[in-house]
């Protein structure tokens, strides 16, 4: 069953995705590939939570909890990048 | 309890937890504060959605659940969020940079640059343009203030580093503050066409112009304006560039300066490649000269080698070679060249040898200089030493010159011909002492002059004498100077001219003069000749002289003047008059207007010129010229010497001129002799005239009257000589006299006419007289000569012959009186006689007819025959008295006489006479006879009786023709009627018009012989005249004149 909240966030999400790739080449943060891939699984997780609710529960929301948890750990790896080893030392 | 989702949450959490660690502890970091806690709330918030999972899903609680559904709608906005800050804060941060950037650049830029605030210009400007101003040139013209607060509204914003640096300002505050001393005069012009290009809607502008630096240095700058894109509106950003091109203008002057002057020397300059022809690479504008372009040269169109005088090329190219060879870095040639127009120039090249690295040439570099004008120049120097040498060598005057010690240097063809030394003889030796031939007095002024010359002067043109080697004197013109260097002097060049020959020139023509002046005084013959003879003794130291008139007409010689030479002198001698005497062939040319001049080689030549000079034989060299006037010779001049070769060619010239001048003043002279026999002839018949002669002068007054006038006139002399003219004249014709005088005057002739002339006592005399206006030399009137005759004799002979005259007339007119009456008497009489006998004659023809044709059996034939005799002559004898009547008549009929056309009275007579004669073959032909002035019915009579006889006189002619017609002579119509018929002997023509005259029988043609005489009274009561013309056998023809009167009269 589909949630409101679900399509709201995800209606959201794609905005956001939309505004990133506009701006794409101005996002010249460092790793800024691990950042957007983080963001790109967690909207593919907003996904599934929508999709979920329609067909395959189980699985899909296996799935999507699996994407949260790597868009957690790309986010991590990116903090790790950013202001782990490199902007530790300034 | 913990499933694959719960630990999938669970993992989720703690990277959430380790990135939200990672990311405090980097927080200082140069990330943007704002994304930073933005990130930590991505991160805050994956925590705690994974941890609320992680308890639900591991069934802990789910306490968080509705709360998680919540927040996580923050997570896109969240992520949004952070992205959009994230780019906001680069976008600041790379505005920071950007201005940071543009800061360093334009504080460290090596242009000045300026930024400034045009916004109050702009509002200054607009406030214009609402106010109307259209044209900002022309409003800031009007206003100039303006543009100085135009500049003043500018805002300076900054300047940089080298805006400082150039203008010398130690400080932006000190560089506005002396902004206007910056700017100066010379941009306001600029920052004028600033505005105005900024008023126009322009967003740029480029100039240059010139700013002073702080310092006062003056700088060429090109000025670049622009206004910011973003301030096209407010004109608040405004940027200014000023490149400092002071080098470049300078060197630019420089540049120009140097173009300049070579383009201004006479110099061309050439770099050639050192090829074949010597293409050219550069070559200076001055190249025009020569009539080439630098393009045709630098195209290569035109190789040096063309242009060079195909005479001098090869030697120029041949010096190329060998300068290039010996290693030389320059060297220098004379050449020619050819301009354009095919002169040639002569060239001063000097030539720079350009070589590689290698050695080899590769450019040679020229200077060339048109020396045309020296080369010209040299060769005129050249030329003009080489004429002053020959004048030198050449000149009829000694030239000499001599060193300061008066030591002969030069002495030409001419010293040696005037002095006698040759030039050997001459140089070296003192001038003063060499020709002055022991003159102290020539010495000393030779010396006067050498201290003279010693101290600079000249010696200006001074007659003297000098002496020749052999000790005669000459007469020379001296002229000596200095010959300088510089201010001193090395040298004297003296000329001497001799003029000998123009002493004896001056002399003769002194003598010329002087006879010339003597002939124009009034001499006889013999005083002329006489002084003649003084001037050609002068001349030609004459022994012997003459001269003798020549009458060339007659061949005859007449003596007026010798003189000889004797012991004592100069004396007159007599000669006989030798015109008898042939003239020997020798001197015949004399007469023929040539001069002879002789030379004997010894005494008594026979050679019979003895008779034509003088008594004696000794004359040696003889002279005889013709006086000539008007190509005729009229006198001969005879000049002897008795000294061998005493005269030369030139001395018969001059008495040749002598004579030319002597013939006009002789026969001036002759002239004046005959003037003087003619008026002493006309004086004689002045004085012996039998006529009175009155000479008036123009003033009406006599001048002069002969004895005869005084005497007619009661007068002296004495009293007549200045007396008035009308004085002599009657009172009552004086002004017909006046006219008269003014007619002859004006030039008229008047025939000789009458005139009452008045005596001293108050007679008057009647005279005739001629007048007549004599005229001067130059043909002005000189006086009126008046010659009168007293003609009172012959006005009594003509006052008698009138008096017979009309005592004649008288007699006439009575005796014509009674010739009329006698000559009317006799007309009646006529008339009555034939009328009378026209009675009897009827009764014999009558009873003649009654015997005849009633008594015809009884009277015998022999008897009928004389009776029809008597009835014909009575009826002729009918005929007769009727044409005499008819005649007769015509003295008395009164004629009534009009205008009238001859042609219609003419046809009406042949319309009456083709009736009578309608059988015969008569071709009649009318001209269209002019109108005449005469009575119809007496025309009409005469061309009846004239076409009457043509008729009748033509009748023995087949073709019969009669011609009527008219003629025009001297201004008379003749009218005549002509046939062909049998004419008449022309010798019985004056008979012809008389009564009853026939030239023929009566039984060949009828007629009474009263017709022409009829035709002759009616034309002369016309007042014409009529005759015959006629051959016989030939035809007659018969002219008539009429009376003629104009149509107006």
């Amino acid at each position: 069953m589909v949630q409101e909240n679900e399509v709201v966030m995800l209606l959201l999400g794609v905005g956001m995705l939309i505004f990133i790739l506009a701006n794409r080449k101005r996002l010249d943060l460092p790793s800024i590939g691990l950042l957007l891939a983080g963001y790109y699984l967690l909207l593919a997780g907003w996904l599934l939570t929508v999709l979920e609710g329609l067909f395959w529960g189980e699985t899909l929301n296996l799935v999507e909890h699996s994407f949260y948890a790597a868009s957690a750990v790309l986010n991590a790896a990116w903090c790790w990048r950013v202001f782990g080893c490199q902007g530790a030392g300034r | 309890m913990i499933n694959s989702v719960s630990l999938l949450d669970l993992v989720s959490l703690l990277a959430a937890l380790l990135a939200l660690a990672l990311l405090a502890r980097g927080w200082r970091h140069a990330l943007g504060q704002d994304a930073r806690w933005l990130m930590a709330a991505i991160l805050a918030l994956t925590c705690f959605r994974n941890f609320s999972n992680f308890i639900e899903w591991s069934g802990l609680s789910a306490a968080f659940d509705n709360l998680e559904d919540y927040l996580q709608l923050l997570w896109p906005i969240l992520w949004g969020s952070f992205f959009y800050v994230f780019l906001r804060g680069r976008a600041e941060q790379d505005l920071l940079d950007s201005q940071a950037r543009y800061r360093s650049l334009f504080e460290d830029a090596p242009i000045p640059l300026w930024e400034e605030d045009f916004s109050e210009v702009k509002r200054y400007l607009d406030g214009l343009r609402a106010s109307g101003v259209s044209d900002l040139r022309v409003y800031l013209a009007d206003h100039p203030e303006a543009l100085g607060r135009c500049i003043r509204l500018i805002k300076v914003l900054d300047v940089n580093r080298a805006t400082l640096a150039l203008l010398q300002a130690e400080s932006k505050e000190a560089l506005i503050h002396g902004l206007e001393a910056i700017l100066g005069q010379e941009a306001s012009e600029v920052f004028t066409n600033e505005l105005i290009a900024l008023y126009e809607g322009q967003t740029r502008f480029n100039a240059q112009t010139t700013h002073r630096s702080l310092a006062g240095a003056q700088l060429h700058v090109e000025v670049s304006l622009h206004i910011a894109p973003a301030y096209h509106d407010t004109w608040s950003e405004v940027f200014l560039s000023i490149v400092d091109v002071t080098s470049q203008v300078q060197t630019r002057q420089a540049l120009w300066q140097a173009n300049l002057i070579i383009e201004n020397s006479p110099v061309v300059l050439f770099r050639w490649r050192a090829e074949q022809g010597w293409p050219v690479e550069l070559v200076s504008e001055k190249v025009r000269q020569f009539g080439y372009t630098p393009e045709e040269f630098l195209s290569g169109a035109v190789l040096y080698a063309d242009i060079v005088h195909p005479d001098d090329l090869e030697r120029v190219q041949r010096e190329v070679r060998a300068h290039a060879d010996s290693g030389v870095d320059s060297f220098h040639q004379e050449y020619r060249i050819l301009t354009r127009d095919g002169q040639a120039r002569w060239l001063d090249d000097h030539t720079s040898i350009e070589r590689g690295a290698d050695g080899v040439i590769t450019h040679y570099h020229g200077v060339v200089l048109d020396i045309t004008d020296r080369k010209q120049l040299e060769r005129e120097t050249q030329e003009r030493r080489s004429y002053l040498e020959s004048i030198l060598a050449c000149a009829p005057d000694a030239i000499v010159t001599s060193d300061m010690q008066h030591r002969l240097v030069e002495w030409n063809a001419g010293a040696e011909k005037l002095f006698g030394y040759s030039q050997e003889e001459a140089l070296g030796r003192k001038i003063d002492e060499l020709i002055t031939g022991g003159d102290a007095k020539a010495f000393a002024e030779a010396t006067s002059w050498s201290q003279r010359i010693e101290n600079g002067q000249a010696v200006p043109s001074t007659e003297t004498v000098r002496y020749r080697k052999d000790g005669s004197a000459v007469n020379v013109i001296v002229s000596a100077a200095p010959i300088l260097s510089g201010e001193e002097s090395f040298g004297v060049v003296a000329i001497y001219t001799d003029i000998t020959e123009r002493k004896r020139a001056e002399r003769e023509r002194e003598v010329l003069q002087r006879l010339a002046w003597e002939l124009t005084a009034p001499l006889t013959l013999k005083d002329m000749v006489k002084r003649l003879a003084v001037h050609c003794r002068q001349l030609f130291a004459h022994d012997s002289f003459r001269f003798d008139l020549y009458d060339e007409q007659q061949g005859l010689r007449t003596p007026v003047y010798a003189e000889d030479t004797p012991a004592d002198g100069y004396e007159s001698v007599d000669i006989e008059t030798q015109g008898e005497a042939q003239a020997p062939q020798i001197i015949r040319a004399v007469f023929e207007n040539r001069a002879v001049l002789v030379n004997r080689e010894s005494e008594g030549v026979a050679d019979g010129l003895s008779p034509w000079g003088f008594s004696s034989r000794r004359s040696r060299s003889m002279m005889f010229v013709p006086v000539r006037w008007q190509e005729r010779c009229i006198a001969v001049i005879y000049t002897h010497s008795y000294t061998p070769g005493r005269y030369e060619q030139r001395d018969l010239e001059l008495l040749q001129m002598i004579a030319d001048q002597c013939g006009p003043a002789l026969a001036r002279v002759q002239a004046i002799e005959a003037l003087h026999a003619s008026e002493s002839r006309y004086r004689m018949l002045f004085e012996h005239t039998h006529d009175a002669v009155f000479i008036t002068g123009m003033d009406e007054r006599l001048l002069a009257v002969n004895q005869k006038a005084a005497d007619l006139l009661g007068y002296s002399l004495d009293e007549m000589v200045g007396m008035p003219a009308r004085q002599v004249i009657s009172p009552r014709e004086y002004v017909e006299n006046q006219k008269k005088r003014l007619a002859v005057l004006a030039g008229e002739y008047l025939p000789a006419y009458e005139r009452l002339f008045c005596r001293k006592d108050g007679r008057e005399i009647p005279v005739e007289i001629s007048v007549s206006l004599v005229y001067d030399a130059d043909g002005a009137p000189a006086y009126i000569q008046s010659i009168a005759r007293d003609i009172t004799e012959r006005k009594q002979r003509e006052e008698e012959v009138r008096r017979l005259n009309a005592e004649l007339e008288h007699r006439v007119i009575e005796r014509t009186a009674q010739l009329e009456a006698a000559n009317k008497e006799l007309e009646a009489f006529a008339y009555s006689v034939s009328h009378d006998l026209r009675a009897p004659l009827r009764a014999m023809d009558g009873f003649s007819r009654i015997l005849i044709d009633e008594y015809a059996s009884q009277v015998p034939p022999g008897a009928q025959d004389y009776l029809q005799r008597v009835r014909n002559n009575a009826q002729r004898m009918g005929r007769l008295i009727e044409d005499l009547l008819a005649f007769s008549r015509l003295g008395r009929q009164e004629l009534v006489k009009k205008y009238l056309q001859p042609g219609k009275l003419v046809q009406q007579v042949l319309e009456e006479l083709e009736e009578e004669h309608k059988d015969r073959n008569v071709e009649i032909a009318i001209a269209d006879l002019p109108p005449c002035f005469a009575d119809p019915a007496s025309l009409r009579q005469v061309y009846a009786n004239l076409l009457g006889n043509a008729f009748k006189f033509t009748r023995t002619r087949e073709a019969a023709r009669i011609e009527v017609g008219f003629e025009q002579k001297e201004g008379e119509t003749i009218y005549f009627v002509r046939d062909n018929g049998v004419g008449f002997d022309m010798a019985y023509a004056d008979k012809l018009f008389g009564v009853f005259q026939r030239l023929h029988q009566v039984g060949e043609y009828e007629g009474t012989g009263v017709g022409l005489a009829i035709v002759q009274r009616i034309v002369h009561r016309h007042s014409g005249r009529v005759w015959a013309v006629a051959e016989e056998g030939k035809g007659a023809a018969f002219y008539f004149t009429l009376e003629e009167k104009s149509h107006g009269a």
